[in-house]
This record gives structure tokens, C-alpha cells and sequence, in this order.
């Protein structure tokens, strides 16, 4: 599915170059679920965002080859890029609250992503139930632009009061009255292909009550649906990849295990490959079926997870093992995932 | 539902600022000389006076007559302007419009052009079009308006001989030639209901240039915020997100980046309109715009109280107004603000108290007085034991009633005269404390250092830095070598003043640069031209640096020290210290800056120098202590300050030892960029003929004798000195820009 071959990647600081990658090696087949571990500060992350160019500006990816179901896309066009971020690779992150933007609800964000991967699915639907395409009145969904009309009508207002003009005031009375009418007028408003598409992405991350979430703003969410949303969200364009860097780290433990339960019955489900970033073997022992360690920019070894565990070879992977303390495998026994209400 | 309760909340919490400017305008107005004067002509009778001064109750008590006054406020009956023998409240109704024109049209042009700009200088960082977008940017900061205005006046008399450079409109054709009804007194609208072509097009040239004038400062301001909000914001994770969906770069631009990083801006909108309410009163008084600004200096010039403290209070209102628009814009256009929010019961006796001091005193005067000093004398009661009590537990604190008080009299003695010595003295001692517990304080500051190794690193690597560097050294030795390099003639007793420089002037000669001849004499071989008395440019320029030098250190020392003293004790301490300074703060800075220092050396009939000195400190500390604050309140939860305070180090140990030098970065920027900004309101102060006698050496001055000469085309004596101005800014804001961007953390990549 994914092979990485010799990559380097240096950050052009201040202080000089920094060789964040110094030669990574990378083999993930179709439909498997490969664990990458390393110390913090090893470079796991810059690996993952080296895959899809996400880089920041600094950051310049200097020799090795990406290759993408035999094809290679180290050197791929803008626009090729655009198709597979998201279509073909979906990535999560680590702080979801932070990887989701704030003033956007989960319904515009996740059809984002519909929209550019999607889009004949949406067009098929609304052609087979008769409803419209996408929302009919996207302003509304906007409390942003409504809103800043009201503010400028009322400050139109109060002026023209001022200096004792009211009567020109009054078209801006106007449109305020018709803005408050169209929410009693537009109460009907049929759901679009794209609403239900998205409200079934959500469901399908397990999510109670998705049409309520679709409404919602990402702080109103708990950690574990910012999550599930996320995962929803690098899902929707059907990717056949998933990059999960640390996706449980900033959540407490019963809600990690949900999380990587949630990602292991997907990756069942649609035979997808993941690439698990952590830095907890306790999660690979769980989770994964191969794993590398990573250490300083480099690949140390890799192997499958019995061998890492029963037999590891580089010196690194044995300090990490004795690091994990003990029962810590115990611990991360998967509890049964209840009510997800419940998160 | 939620909505309406939070407008409402906002719109209870301006009432108590808005008495706390009332009680600023009032004591202006019982500062201030004789309240009859406007009343009073060679014909009044003695008998009229008295009935005069019964009606305006000048013999009453003080408290009775502030009463009096808040319900004339209240009910509009706002006194008698005579610079225009109209009553104010009806000037302010007619002259409204003409301003409100002019800065909503600047306004669209600023907001319109700078958002755009910001943007796109951004997602260019560090290439050419980010250099020149801030450059662009900076010079409008740095620029003075005043300057600015003459220059455009200047370009269009030589080029378009034809265009009005004065005015809203060609009078004779709107009244003579072509009549039209004026409803509105918005020409542009009434020109609209009218139908009328050329009506429309005269207004609107005679509006370009005056807005273009006014928006550019906004617009440098709008511009530098709304780059570094972009910049803060595709730094976010969420940015990423955006792109790994598939998304154009400018998909992730302009739909997930601009939207984020127009929440800041928006919110600092409401600054901007204070500088469009400032500018505005240059503007008007430039292009002889007939608003209010134009009238509040001609009520200035000639002490018209009445229409002084109107438009002081007018100014504050228009202020809090806008304000409180972009809160509310603000809470619409982040999901993430709590419309819900709890009032405190503090907060709700205040604004109840407020409100029913208005309802009494619009009742009756002689009950609001009792209930005015009810209130007064329980909240003085309430708070000398909340203090005991807060004393009687925790001794230790009794070092910030030391420090309040130390802080007063410095304050006192700012007033009476000698204050530069204890200022220099204090921050001596200071530094002297610090050397001495210097193991505790290095421990904190080790990362600083480190900063400012790389920062000096750095400032060698930037251009503009060093460019601001090189004007600032450059104007400081012309200050320090003024002696030598424009020689005061022998006769001269003072060589601040122009006057005295020669006995003989030819006035109108221009420039001569560097062929002035030995034989052409002294008298005719002006370096950079004379002005229409005769005063030698050049002369005036060298020595006006020595004035702007001086004023700049002692506001900023001045500011700094008290900003720095009240700024940190109530970041640090938090709770009700912190809300009673920043209330304080707020009546402050709801009145426009320039305004403010307008009105109080106006007011107080004081046109020195010092004068024009406290008036700028009185304007300039509330917003060093905000920031100051601030800072104090995050380094406060920073963890070696936790781990010093369990260790059971004395807040007075902390705040000096820790938290000030910890605000050094931010003390160091905004200090900076205020030497130039203290120097862009001097020459304002100046140009309009505030501050200093007539012939004092000092740019802004120099540049309102070239004001008149622009019609014959004399174009170097309002040019030279405004660009010295514009220099010595441009010089300290980016010195300021370039250490902030090097301090700044986030700035760093
Ligand atoms: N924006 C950047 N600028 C400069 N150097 C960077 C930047 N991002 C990462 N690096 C460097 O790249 C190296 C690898 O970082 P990376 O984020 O991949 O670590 P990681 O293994 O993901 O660690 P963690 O477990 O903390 O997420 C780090 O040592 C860091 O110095
Ligand atoms: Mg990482």
C-alpha cells in the first residue's frame, strides 16, 4: 500500500538545519494495521506529515521516494496531492480540539470533504430521493454573516436616530424583521443529500445522536466525539489509508481505549491499512500487527509485534520495553465499548 | 433568547463608564476659568450677572453642581456654544452628519483595503510583497496625518488647479447655481434623493481627499493586526486539518484562515474608530470640513467650554457606541464566546446603583445629591473594610498601601514640577535592588537572555531594524550636537526660540542646500528655505529635536513607571484590586487620546509646554497599564512562580524580583514605539497650537506656518519639519516592530 524508502526531511531553523528524517524505510501492506513508536522528539510526526506534504515552509524534504499503490508520489503535482490527501490517505491528530477549526460547525467541516471526494455519491443520492443537492440556504447555517447584518443594521439604525433621521432607518428595520420571520418561514427546509451523507458518516464513527452533533461547534463536543469526528471526517472521502498520529494522547484512559477499539472494528470493516503513530507499546501490543521504532530520525527496527516483545534486537527497543511499566498491558485491556452516550 | 440578554448586559455595563466620563468632563469644566464668560458681553448689567449666576448655579456646592450638570447631560440641555452662537446639542445634531460622512467613508476604505492587504501580505511572508505591504503599512503609522494632508493639498493645486482643496462643497453651485433640498445633510444621500449627477460627483471630490487622508491611518493599523492574526492562525493545527482534507491553499485561506483571524481584528476595531475620531479632528481642521472636530478646536482656540465639554463627551459616547457594536459583532462571530456569562453581584450593584443615580437625578437634584454621597460614603466605608480586613489577615500586604500611596506622590509631584528627578532617582534604586538580589532574578530571566542573544543576532540580519536603528541614533545625535550643528545667534538668550535666532529675517526664501553662499550672507542663505516670519527651517528642525526628545522621555518615563507599578500589583493580585484599576482604566480610554490632551490643556487655559506634558501622560498610562497587566496576569501562572510563592516568598519579593523583569520584553516594545508615537501626538498638539509659545522650536509648530504658503506653491516649510516628524516615528516604530518580532516567540520561524 505504502512504502516510504530512504526519506529525508530537514527544518531550516535559525540555529541552523535540523534533519528531523535521516533515512526512514517504511513498508505498510494492504489492510494492515502498523504501528510506528519512538521517543518524543524522534520525528514520527514530521514521517506522517512528509507523506502528504503538510509540512511547514521551513521544512524541505531533501532525498527518498514516497510510493502510493506503486505509484511513486514524491515528486506528485499539486493536484494529485489534493486528490489523495483525503481520498486515498486520511490522517487524524493528536489535540482534536485544536485540529478542528472553532467557527465552523461539524456539519460545514465534514462536508468539506464530501464535496471534493464525493460528489457524485452526493449527486446520485439527491437524484435517487428527489431532495436537494446541497443546503438550500447555506447563510443560515452561518451565525457569523447573519449576524454581522443585524449588528451593521442596528448600528445603521441608531445612527440615523441620532441625528433625527429615522425614517432612513427604516428599510434596515425591515431587513432585521425579515431576518427574524425566515427562521419561523424556513422551519420546513427538506434535508439535502449532503446533510444525510454526513449524519451517516458520523454514525458510522459510532456517534449517538448525529444529527444534533452535525449542528454543533466543535468546543461543544466532548474529547472523545471531537475524536470520533475527526476520524469521521478523514474518512468520509472513503480513504484506503489512515494516519493516526497519537490519536488517543490527549485523551483519558477508558476514552483512549474506545478511540482505538473504534479505529481497530474500521480498519476490520472496510480492510483499510493504518499507520498508528504512538509512543506507547502498550497501544502497539493492543492494537497493531507490525510495528517499527523509530529513534532519532531513523528507523532502528522493525518488526512484527510478537517478535518486538518476545525478542527485540536494537538496544533502543529494549531500554523502551523496560520502560513500560509493569501490567502495563494489563491495563490497557480493551474494556467492552458501552453506550457511547456514555463518553 | 441568550442574545438579547448578553446585548442588554453590554449595553447595562456602559452606564458606569459612561458617569465615570461625565466625572471627568466635570472636573475639566470646574478646573477651568470663569462659566459665565459665554454669557456675559460689555452690556450685561450686574443685576443680570447675578441672575446669571443663580441660574447656573455657579455659588452652589461642588457636589450639587455635578449633579446639576449630569442632568443637563442627560436631558441634553448641553449648554451654549459661542464660537457659533448656536446651542450644542443642535450643533452637534447639524455638524454630526458631515463627520459621520467622512469617517464612515474612510472607515469602508480603511476596513475595505487593509483586510485584503493583511491577508495577502501574510501568505507572502518574508518576500517582497510582505516587505513592501509593511513598509506601506508602517509609514502609515508613522506618517502624521497633518502632514499627510498638506502634502495631498500641495500635489492637487500644483496639478489640478481647479480641484477644491477646502470644503464639503462648491457652495455657489449647491446654492446659487443649482439648489437642492438638504435633508439628511448627508450630500451624498441628499445628492441620491435629489437624482442629481453633478451634486453627487461635487461632494464626493470634495470627500476623497479627506478620507483618503483619514483611512490611511486606520488602515496601517488594520493592516499590521490582521497580518499577524493570519500569520497566528496558519500557524493552528487546524489549518493542517484543512489541507490534509484536499482543500486549494486558497480554499484553506480564505475559508478557514481569514474567518479565524478576523475575530482579533474585529475586535480591535473599536481602537480604530478612536483613531478615526482623532484623526478626524485634524482632518476637519485641515481641509476646513464643517464637523465636529473642526469646531471642537475652534471651540479650543477660543475656551468655549460648553462646546469643549461636549464634544469630549460626545467623542467618549461615539466611542463606547462602537464598542459595544464589536462585542457584539465579537459574540456572533466566535461560536466559542459565552453569551451566557454570570454577572458578578459587584458588577450588578454598580450598574443598578448607576442606573438609579441617573433615574434620581433626572427626579429630583437635591435627593440625588444625598443619594449620590450615600452611595459615595457607603462604598468608602465598604472598601476601607474590605482593606482592614484583607490587612488584618495578611500583614504583609501593607507594603501596596505603601506603594499606592509612594505612587500618588510621585504623581503629585509630576504635577508640582520636580518629578524627572525622583522618576530617574527610583528607577535607579531599582536597579540597584535588582543588582543586589541578582541570584534570585537570574534564575527566572536565564531564557531572556538567550532571547536577546539571538535578538541581537537577528537585528544585525534585518534590514528594517536596522534602518529604524540608523534614524533613531541619527536624530538623537542632532538633538545632543544641536548646539554645533545650527549655532544660536550671539544676541539669542533662549535657543529654543525662533525668534530670537535673528534679529533680521527675510521670511518666504527657499532652500539654498548646501550652495548657500558665504557672500549671500547669513541672513538670505537658508539651508532648507524660512517660513512666512521669517524663522530659518533648518534652525527650527535641529532644535525642535531637543523638544520632541525631551517631551518623549518624560511621558514615557513618566507612563512607564506608573503603568508599571499599578499594571503589575493588579495583574498580580487579580480579584477586586484589578477590577477598581480597570475600571478606571476604561472611563479613561473611552475618551479618545487626542481629544482628552485636547481638552485639558484647553480647558485649563495652560498653553506650556509642561502642560502638554502631563496631558499626555494623563492619556497615555491607561493603556501601558493594561498591558502591563496583562503580561503580570500570565507570568503570575507561570510555574517558577508558583514554585517561589509555595516556597513563601512575599508578593512583594515576587512582583519585584519576578514578575517586572519578566515584562521587560513587552515594557522595552511598547516604550519604544510610544517614544515615536509621544512625538506624532506632540506635533499634532503643536500643528493645531497646543503646547509651548508661538516661536518655540518644535516640528509640529513649523509645519502649521507652511500651512498657509501651500497656495503659492512654498512647499518646504510645512515639508521639512513634518518629515522629521514622520522620520523620528518611522525611526522608533521599527526599532519597536523589529524587537517585538524578535521577542515574540510566535512570531519566530
Ligand atoms: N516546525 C519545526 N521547526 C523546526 N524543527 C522541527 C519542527 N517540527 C519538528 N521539528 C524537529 O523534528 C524533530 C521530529 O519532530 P516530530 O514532531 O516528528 O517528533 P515526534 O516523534 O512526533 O514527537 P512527539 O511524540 O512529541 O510528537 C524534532 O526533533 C524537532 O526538532
Ligand atoms: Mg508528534
Amino acid at each position: 500500500m505504502l512504502e516510504i524508502k530512504d526519506l529525508k526531511t530537514n527544518f531550516n531553523t535559525y540555529d541552523g538545519v535540523v534533519k528531523a528524517l535521516d533515512g526512514v524505510n517504511l513498508s505498510i501492506k494492504d489492510g494492515e494495521i502498523f504501528g510506528l513508536v519512538g521517543e518524543t522528539g524522534s520525528g514520527k510526526s514530521v514521517t506522517a506529515y512528509s507523506v502528504l506534504k503538510l509540512l511547514p515552509k521551513t521544512a524541505e524534504i531533501v532525498a527518498g521516494k514516497i510510493i502510493l499503490n506503486g505509484e511513486d508520489i514524491t515528486d506528485a503535482t499539486e493536484d494529485r496531492l489534493r486528490q489523495i490527501r483525503g481520498g486515498e490517505i486520511g490522517i487524524i491528530f493528536q489535540d482534536p480540539l485544536s485540529a478542528l477549526n472553532p467557527v465552523m460547525t461539524v456539519n460545514e467541516q465534514v462536508g468539506e470533504i464530501l464535496v471534493l471526494h464525493q460528489d457524485a455519491e452526493i449527486n446520485k443520492l439527491a437524484y435517487e430521493k428527489e431532495i436537494p443537492v446541497y443546503k438550500s440556504e447555506k447563510w443560515k447555517s452561518s451565525p457569523g454573516v447573519e449576524f454581522t447584518i443585524m449588528a451593521i443594521c442596528i448600528s445603521f439604525i441608531s445612527l440615523f436616530t441620532m441625528i433625527g433621521q429615522f425614517t432612513f432607518g427604516l428599510p434596515f428595520l425591515f431587513v432585521i424583521g425579515i431576518m427574524f420571520l425566515r427562521d419561523y418561514l424556513q422551519k420546513e427546509v427538506p434535508e439535502s443529500a449532503l446533510d444525510l451523507m454526513v449524519i451517516e458518516a458520523l454514525s458510522r464513527v459510532k456517534l449517538p445522536n448525529p444529527k444534533q452533533i452535525a449542528s454543533s461547534y466543535p468546543h461543544e463536543l466532548s474529547g472523545g466525539m471531537q475524536q470520533r469526528v475527526m476520524i469521521a471526517m478523514a474518512l468520509a472521502g472513503k480513504a484506503k489509508m489512515l494516519i493516526a498520529d497519537e490519536p488517543t494522547t490527549a485523551l483519558d484512559v477508558t476514552i483512549q481505549a474506545q478511540i482505538l477499539q473504534l479505529i481497530k472494528d474500521i480498519q476490520k470493516e472496510e480492510n483499510m491499512s493504518v499507520l498508528l503513530i504512538t509512543h506507547d507499546l502498550g497501544v502497539v501490543a493492543e492494537t497493531c500487527e507490525k510495528v517499527a521504532v523509530m529513534y532519532k530520525g531513523k528507523i532502528v527496527e522493525e518488526a512484527s509485534v510478537d517478535q518486538i516483545f518476545t525478542n527485540p534486537q536494537h538496544e533502543y527497543t529494549k531500554a523502551l520495553l523496560n520502560a513500560i511499566p509493569k501490567g502495563g498491558k494489563e491495563r490497557l485491556k480493551v474494556p467492552e465499548i458501552g453506550e457511547a452516550g456514555a463518553i | 433568547m441568550k442574545l438579547w440578554i448578553y446585548v442588554l448586559r453590554r449595553l447595562a455595563l456602559t452606564i458606569p463608564v459612561l458617569l465615570g466620563v461625565t466625572i471627568i468632563t466635570f472636573c475639566l469644566s470646574y478646573g477651568m476659568g470663569d462659566p459665565l464668560a459665554p454669557y456675559v458681553t460689555e452690556k450685561t448689567t450686574p443685576e443680570q450677572y447675578e441672575i446669571l449666576e443663580e441660574k447656573l448655579g455657579v455659588n452652589d456646592p461642588i457636589q450639587v453642581q455635578y449633579v446639576t450638570y449630569l442632568r443637563n447631560v442627560i436631558t441634553f440641555d448641553w449648554g451654549y456654544s459661542k464660537v457659533i452662537n448656536q446651542d450644542v446639542s443642535e450643533a452637534l445634531r447639524d455638524k454630526f452628519a458631515a463627520t459621520l460622512e467622512l469617517s464612515i467613508l474612510a472607515f469602508i476604505v480603511a476596513v475595505g483595503t487593509a483586510i485584503p492587504l493583511g491577508i495577502f501580505s501574510s501568505i507572502r511572508q518574508n518576500r517582497w510583497e510582505d516587505h513592501s505591504i509593511r513598509l506601506f503599512a508602517l509609514a502609515g503609522s508613522a506618517i502624521p496625518i497633518f502632514w499627510f494632508a498638506l502634502f495631498l493639498q500641495y500635489f492637487f493645486t500644483i496639478n489640478f488647479p481647479d480641484w477644491e482643496i477646502v470644503g464639503r462643497r462648491d457652495i455657489l453651485f449647491w446654492e446659487i447655481t443649482d439648489p437642492i433640498e438638504i435633508k439628511t445633510n448627508f450630500l451624498l444621500i441628499d445628492a441620491i434623493a435629489a437624482g442629481s449627477w453633478p451634486h453627487f460627483l461635487d461632494a464626493l471630490k470634495h470627500l476623497i481627499l479627506p478620507a483618503t487622508v483619514l483611512a490611511y491611518g486606520s488602515m496601517a493599523t488594520i493592516i499590521r493586526l490582521m497580518r499577524g492574526n493570519m500569520l497566528d492562525v496558519l500557524g493552528q493545527d487546524y489549518i493542517r486539518t484543512a489541507k490534509s482534507k484536499g482543500l486549494t491553499e486558497n480554499q484553506v485561506t480564505y475559508k478557514h484562515g481569514a474567518p479565524n483571524a478576523m475575530i482579533p481584528t474585529v475586535t480591535l476595531l473599536g481602537m480604530g474608530f478612536a483613531g478615526l475620531i482623532n484623526g478626524s479632528v485634524l482632518t476637519e481642521t485641515i481641509f476646513t470640513w464643517p464637523g465636529l472636530g473642526a469646531w471642537a478646536i475652534t471651540a479650543m482656540r477660543s475656551l468655549d467650554v460648553s462646546a469643549i465639554l461636549a464634544y469630549t463627551l460626545f467623542s467618549a459616547f461615539l466611542y463606547i457606541i462602537a464598542n459595544l457594536i464589536v462585542d457584539i459583532l465579537y459574540a456572533f462571530l466566535d461560536p466559542r464566546v459565552e453569551l451566557g456569562g454570570h454577572s458578578s453581584i459587584a458588577e450588578m450593584l454598580v450598574v443598578s446603583l448607576s442606573i438609579l443615580m441617573l433615574l434620581v437625578t433626572f427626579l429630583s437634584i437635591n435627593v440625588a445629591v444625598w443619594f449620590g454621597l450615600l452611595i459615595l460614603i457607603s462604598l468608602i466605608f465598604l472598601g476601607s473594610v474590605a482593606i482592614g480586613k484583607r490587612l488584618w489577615e495578611n500583614p504583609d500586604d501593607l507594603w501596596i498601601v505603601f506603594l499606592f500611596s509612594g505612587t500618588l506622590f510621585v504623581v503629585l509631584s509630576i504635577l508640582s514640577g520636580f518629578f524627572m528627578t525622583i522618576i530617574y532617582v527610583s528607577t535607579f534604586v531599582y536597579i540597584l535592588y535588582l543588582g543586589y538580589s541578582w541570584k534570585d532574578v537570574k534564575e527566572g530571566l536565564a531564557p531572556k537572555f538567550d532571547e536577546f542573544k539571538r535578538a541581537v543576532y537577528q537585528i544585525k540580519r534585518n534590514p528594517l531594524t536596522i534602518l529604524g536603528l540608523f534614524l533613531v541614533l541619527s536624530l538623537l545625535s542632532i538633538a545632543i550636537f544641536a548646539p554645533w550643528l545650527a549655532p544660536p545667534s550671539e544676541t539669542q538668550r533662549d535657543p529654543m526660540r525662533m525668534e530670537e535666532h535673528f534679529e533680521f529675517n527675510y521670511n518666504h526664501q527657499p532652500p539654498c542646500y548646501f550652495s548657500c553662499t558665504a557672500e549671500s550672507g547669513e541672513e538670505d542663505g537658508y539651508i532648507l528655505g524660512s517660513t512666512d516670519r521669517g524663522y530659518d527651517i533648518y534652525y527650527g528642525i535641529v532644535w525642535g529635536s531637543r523638544t520632541s526628545l525631551d517631551v518623549a522621555v518624560k511621558v514615557v518615563f513618566t507612563g512607564t513607571f506608573i503603568a508599571v507599578v499599578i499594571g503589575a500589583v493588579s495583574g498580580y493580585y487579580g480579584g477586586r484590586v484589578d477590577d477598581i484599576v480597570m475600571r478606571i482604566t476604561d472611563v479613561f480610554i473611552a475618551i479618545p487620546g487626542l481629544v482628552l490632551a485636547l481638552a485639558i490643556i484647553a480647558v485649563t487655559g495652560d498653553n506650556s509646554i509642561e502642560m502638554l506634558m502631563y496631558s499626555l501622560i494623563i492619556v497615555w498610562w491607561p493603556g501601558f497599564t493594561r498591558v502591563i497587566r496583562a503580561e503580570a496576569l500570565r507570568i503570575r501562572k507561570l510555574p517558577y512562580i508558583e514554585a517561589a510563592k509555595a516556597a513563601g516568598a512575599s508578593d512583594f519579593r515576587i512582583i519585584f524580583k519576578h514578575v517586572l523583569p519578566n515584562c521587560i520584553t513587552s515594557i522595552i516594545v511598547i516604550a519604544t514605539m510610544d517614544m515615536g508615537g509621544i512625538v506624532l501626538s506632540l506635533a499634532a498638539l503643536g500643528f493645531l497650537g497646543f503646547g509651548g509659545g508661538a516661536d518655540l522650536a518644535e516640528w509640529g509648530k513649523l509645519v502649521s506656518f507652511g500651512q498657509d504658503d501651500i497656495l503659492k506653491g512654498e512647499w518646504w516649510s510645512f515639508f521639512f519639519p513634518g518629515l522629521a516628524v514622520a522620520l523620528w516615528a518611522l525611526g522608533f516604530y521599527l526599532l519597536g516592530d523589529g524587537v517585538r518580532d524578535i521577542l515574540d516567540p510566535k512570531q519566530r520561524n
